[in-house]
């Protein structure tokens, strides 16, 4: 048979879990805090102690709702100090399991990056292979096309025409910056109004 | 249908008060997570989980609204005591002016409504 005491322990254990993945001292100190008000609660409370800890405990609801609650809080914020790509998408990985809206946010903001790392690769691989990465224009009668050709995966055939040539460099670099700026814009932006629809 | 949007805009509507009622629950002075629980209940119609309380404390900590310290109690167990700052009195004063604006002019508003209901 469960003793109050460890009924309290396991529900404890619960938010620990839940909390899995913040720095252990903030971590401690939400258990301290859950613990000093759990105990507070029993010494006020009147009758048996078993059921005073089934009510003291349900009254604070599901162990892993309040461990979520703490968890999205602390992405979000470590987000907004960082605001590195990886901590971002991070945080909004966290929030898609939460909500289609999260979810969209999420996969939104993934595209975004890929795009910029892309550009980025391209203006870097640039001086390494100069014939195999470019952006090259296609024109013919019947169809006309751009292909971004990165890392020399299907080097062009020699009959497109070279449009930006060595701009390459500088112009991949502006436009990965930019992309990932924007994209970490939007993420903060859209972690912010998740955030406020939480409690 | 009338029942769940009325529940569904009283909800919405007390969680967007919560913060203003917290922050003007510490207005004199500080307060640990239960006698909060108990000050927001006595001073308001506010009734809040337990579970959500401290989560929310914690937001308002990380946003530089509030402080806290672990205080040892004379008997009994340390408490971990929340107290504005002076950002949180600022914004604390700054919700109270633009509640009491919208509030006085909502409340003319359905002074007729309220009348005809009696």
């Amino acid at each position: 048979m469960t003793t109050p005491d460890q009924k309290i322990e396991t529900y404890l254990k619960r938010v620990r879990t839940g909390l899995r993945g913040l720095p252990e001292e903030e971590v401690a100190d939400i258990l301290s805090e859950l613990r000093a008000h759990i105990s507070e609660r029993l010494e006020l409370a009147e009758g048996p102690r078993d059921s005073a800890v089934d009510t003291v405990l349900q009254s604070f609801g599901p162990a892993e709702k309040i461990a979520a609650l703490y968890v999205s809080e602390s992405l979000v914020l470590r987000a907004e100090s960082s605001r590195t790509p990886w901590t971002v998408l991070r945080s909004l990985f966290y929030w898609s399991t939460l909500s289609i809206v999260g979810f969209v946010v999420f996969c939104i903001c993934l595209i975004g990056y890929s795009f910029g790392v892309c550009f980025f690769l391209a203006a870097l691989m640039k001086p390494f292979h100069p014939q195999g990465v470019g952006l090259w224009y296609q024109g013919g009668t019947d169809t006309a096309h751009f292909s971004l050709h990165v890392g020399g995966f299907s080097p062009h055939t020699g009959q497109e025409r070279e449009l930006l040539g060595w701009w390459l460099v500088p112009v991949g670099c502006s436009l990965g910056g930019g992309t990932i700026l924007l994209t970490t814009q939007f993420a903060l932006w859209s972690l912010r109004r998740l955030r406020r629809s939480k409690p | 249908m009338a029942i769940e949007l009325e529940d569904k805009w009283e909800v919405q509507l007390r969680k967007g008060c919560l913060e203003l009622a917290i922050l003007a629950s510490l207005w004199h002075g500080r307060l640990y997570g239960l006698e909060l629980l108990r000050a927001l209940e006595k001073g308001s119609d506010l009734v809040i989980t337990e579970g959500t309380v401290y989560p929310l404390l914690s937001r308002l900590r990380n946003e530089g609204l509030l402080d806290s310290e672990w205080v040892e109690a004379d008997l009994g167990h340390p408490r971990k005591y929340y107290r504005l700052t002076s950002a949180g009195r600022r914004k604390a004063l700054m919700m109270a002016r633009i509640w009491s604006r919208f509030s006085a002019k909502l409340d003319s508003l359905l002074k007729p409504l309220l009348k005809e209901e009696r």
